[in-house]
């Protein structure tokens, strides 16, 4: 019994964390997987509950600004239901949705109402299905979604830019990953020394990654735009001065650059950590032995820290393939997108989040395995 | 005892009134101080008006505007009455997130017929009305009086014909001084348009298939890239470190742009030495613009749609006299036109007879949604722009994608 209470009070500490995690990440995530095999379209959501007032409508659909004297029999013949709920109530329908009004809908109904002035009332969608059909009105009681089965992967497999997108992806995290996990490196062994004001340097390397991704995007807007910093100096040399971020042979090399600047120091740190961990006894007996500069990096540290480069390459990879704001800043062209950003276009700018959720899987899908391989061949045990 | 009936008698009072007035509110993006000055006076105006019945709230939607209305959109919350961009319009109406208002404008007998078709078009769609315009921009072309003068030429006019812009431009780039002719942007359709409908071109066919392959519109289209390419006589603004082209005008660096109204009032604001003229787009065949207008919306899931309706119809009459007066901006309603006499002015006159002649800045597609169309062609643009590849190319690439650019899914 004693147990039994000890386990609520846990449940209710981690309560608040469970449920807004499961509330904005693990039900968003289902849903992502659901809405990848349909036609999703966020703007329907509210087709069966907006409410409007059935006498304006019918009295716009039949072009009658008087309700005296309406022929009841004349208004059925005009009377379209079909029509009337697609064109009239904005309610877009399917093939079987369309069938079963032909079956069920009472026409009648809705003009004895009308004519008796019934109708000056608001309602939503749904309760005008559940007023008016005879019989399958759970078919008209909410937005459902088209299923359109593996439509959208296959569609995504026939596109290029898709294919664009995640070539652009990959480069990226090929060069970026490693240059970052090297630069780090080097930097922490940099920052480890005792020299004097090394706390001013390591502030200097880890500000960039402290800094607002925004912000850093607008400098090196300024940067590499065309009269910028780098073309002056490029001039100095005798180069023609380059639009980097326009030109797409040298804009995601450009965004790679000012990438590895911005997340070697966030790395740096924790290689620092790694460092410090490293017991000074067998440094000390690393020197004893004879190993110096170069052969003790080697030799000794980098084994040593095994661990934290793992960890660095596993997060290195995952963030850089994902990498999504400095895109949306810097780059203009639609053939340097990479697959993060074409996600969100597609799904934001161009209204289709059933492919942008198709592609987002696929991509989900694709960096899990990625780091599933990545974790089985290298190993993250520790020596000591 | 008394003390505390007359509290509790208050209270009651005040939230009988609350309940009483219907609360309206109205979405916009976020714009300059002037602006939101302009609009909490409307806003002000409308309480003062309607105190007792109708309350108008304003709540800007900061942040990416057409992202946030969208999911405001599907969540129900959004604003009664909201500002739609004649751009994006069709995808909100077609989907069905939008009110038609045609029955609202019969029965309050709005004078619907005081504004040019032109700009109700974006606004339409199956024969119903979607939206009412609050202002408009047309553009036109900005010259360089000083730089006009010092190389002695004459300064345009409204009969200047494509071969007069390009003979213009020649004599006006002077590499010696750093100085282009022409200012245009490398990568945007609404700004080749134009010159597509004045060599009487088309954007879409009947059938919403792409006319940019037509033999008027290819021939447009090279002529704007040409201007770059082949005769250097134009630069768009990155090509000289500008932010745009009304920062590349201010500068100096070209003599002539085609911009609309904000360009107007960005260089008095801020380049107030540059002299300098306004006339409108040179033309070919036709005598063609490029509109550019934002409505004001009703969403179906509004709870108080005449309210709403009868909120949108006071910032249509007395809400755009106070816009007009405080920001220089152009009324869609004849009348105001008329009564605000901005036809006697030498520069509104310009832009506003743009209306007659322009067309709307939209691309009609099957699903409501051109911005997969629109990034696409503009990425084709820029490329033709650098002369990566020739307009032949691009158009080839247009014709055989356009499909999967438009479609529904």
């Amino acid at each position: 019994m004693r147990h039994y209470k000890e386990w609520i009070a846990g449940y209710l500490f981690i309560a608040p964390v469970v449920v807004v995690v499961g509330m904005f990440v693990v039900y968003p995530i289902f849903l992502s997987f659901y809405y990848s095999f349909t036609n999703y379209d966020a703007l329907r959501q509210q087709e069966y509950k907006a409410t409007f007032n059935l006498q304006d409508q019918l009295q716009e659909y039949f072009m009658v600004l008087d309700m005296k004297n309406l022929v009841p029999k004349d208004l059925l013949s005009q009377f379209d239901p079909v029509d009337f709920v697609q064109a009239q109530l904005g309610i877009k329908l399917t093939e079987r949705q369309i069938k079963e009004i032909k079956k069920h809908f009472n026409s009648k109904a809705v003009i004895d109402d009308f004519v008796n002035l019934k109708t000056d009332k608001n309602m939503s969608g749904a309760q005008f299905f559940s007023i008016y059909m005879r019989g399958n009105k759970g078919m008209f009681s909410k937005y459902v979604p088209q299923w359109l089965g593996m439509k959208n992967f296959i569609k995504m497999f026939k596109d290029p830019l898709f294919w664009a997108t995640l070539k652009n992806s990959i480069i990226f995290s090929l060069f970026v990953t490693p240059i970052q996990t090297i630069l780090a490196l080097l930097l922490a062994v940099a920052a480890n020394q005792k020299i004097r004001g090394i706390k001013f340097f390591k502030l200097t390397f880890y500000i960039p990654s402290i800094t607002s991704s925004a912000a850093i995007s607008m400098v090196f807007l300024l940067l590499y735009s065309k009269p910028g910093l780098i073309n002056r100096i490029l001039g100095y040399i005798g180069m023609p001065s380059i639009d980097w971020l326009s030109n797409t042979s040298t804009a995601l090399p450009a965004i790679m650059a000012m990438n590895i600047w911005t997340t070697a120091g966030y790395f740096m740190v924790v290689f620092l950590a790694g460092l410090q961990n490293i017991p000074k006894s067998l440094i000390e007996a690393s020197e004893l032995d004879g190993a110096q500069g170069w052969t003790r990096f080697w030799k000794i540290i980098v084994p040593l820290m095994k661990p934290q480069i793992s960890y660095v390459v596993t997060l290195g990879l995952i963030g850089t393939l994902q990498v999504f704001d400095q895109i949306y800043f810097l780059i203009k062209n639609q053939q340097n997108y990479t697959t993060s950003m074409y996600i969100y276009v597609t799904a934001f700018n161009y209204g289709r989040m059933g492919y942008a959720s198709a592609i987002a899987v696929a991509f989900f899908t694709f960096i899990m395995v990625l780091t599933l391989l990545q974790r089985h061949f290298v190993s993250e045990e520790s020596y000591f | 005892m008394r003390k505390w009936f007359l509290v509790i008698g208050m209270i009651v009072a005040l939230f009988a009134a609350a309940f009483a007035t219907t609360v309206v509110t109205l979405g916009g993006w976020v714009s300059s101080p002037v602006e939101q000055k302009a609009m909490k006076a409307v806003v002000d105006a409308f309480n003062q008006e309607y105190a007792g019945q109708i309350e108008l709230k304003y709540q800007p939607i900061p942040g990416n505007y057409t992202l946030k209305l969208t999911t405001q959109l599907s969540a129900g919350t959004a604003p009664d009455i909201f500002y739609l961009d004649s751009s994006v319009a069709q995808q909100f109406i077609r989907s069905g997130a939008i009110y038609p208002i045609d029955f609202l404008i019969k029965k309050e007998n709005f004078p619907i017929t005081e504004f040019t078709p032109s700009l109700l078009k974006p606004f339409e769609y199956k024969g119903r009305l979607y939206g009412i315009p609050k202002d408009f921009s047309t553009l036109v072309l900005f010259y360089n009086k000083k730089l006009f003068d010092k190389y002695n030429i004459a300064y345009p006019t409204s009969d200047w014909s494509w071969f007069d812009l390009l003979n213009a431009a020649e004599k006006l780039t002077r590499s010696e001084d750093g100085v282009h002719g022409l200012g245009l942007y490398s990568n945007a359709l609404n700004r080749v348009l134009p010159f597509i409908y004045q060599n009487g071109g088309k954007l879409v066919n009947s059938d919403l298939t792409t006319a940019l392959d037509n033999p008027e519109d290819v021939q447009a289209i090279k002529f704007y890239f040409d201007l770059h390419t082949k005769y250097k006589v134009a630069v768009s603004p990155q090509d000289v470190g500008a932010g745009w082209l009304g920062d590349e005008f201010g500068k100096e660096k070209v003599a002539m742009i085609e911009s609309g109204p904000w360009a107007y009032s960005f260089l008095k604001e801020n380049y107030p030495q540059v002299d300098f003229g306004v006339a409108p787009l040179p033309s070919n065949r036709n005598r063609a613009t490029m509109i550019y207008t934002v409505c004001y919306a009703i969403p179906r899931t509004s709870k108080n749609k005449e309210a709403a309706f009868t909120a949108m119809k006071f910032l249509l009459s007395k809400g755009m006299r106070i816009f007009t007066e405080k920001l220089g901006v152009i009324p869609t309603r004849d009348s105001i036109i008329k009564s605000e006499k901005l036809m006697s002015d030498p520069v509104k006159r310009i832009f506003i007879e743009g209306k007659e002649y322009g067309h709307a800045w939209f691309i009609p597609t099957p699903s409501g949604n051109s911005s997969k169309l629109l990034d696409n062609v503009n990425s084709l643009f820029q490329e033709i722009w650098s002369g990566k590849i020739t307009v032949e190319e691009a158009m080839k690439k247009i014709v055989s994608n356009y499909d999967s650019w438009v479609s529904e899914q």
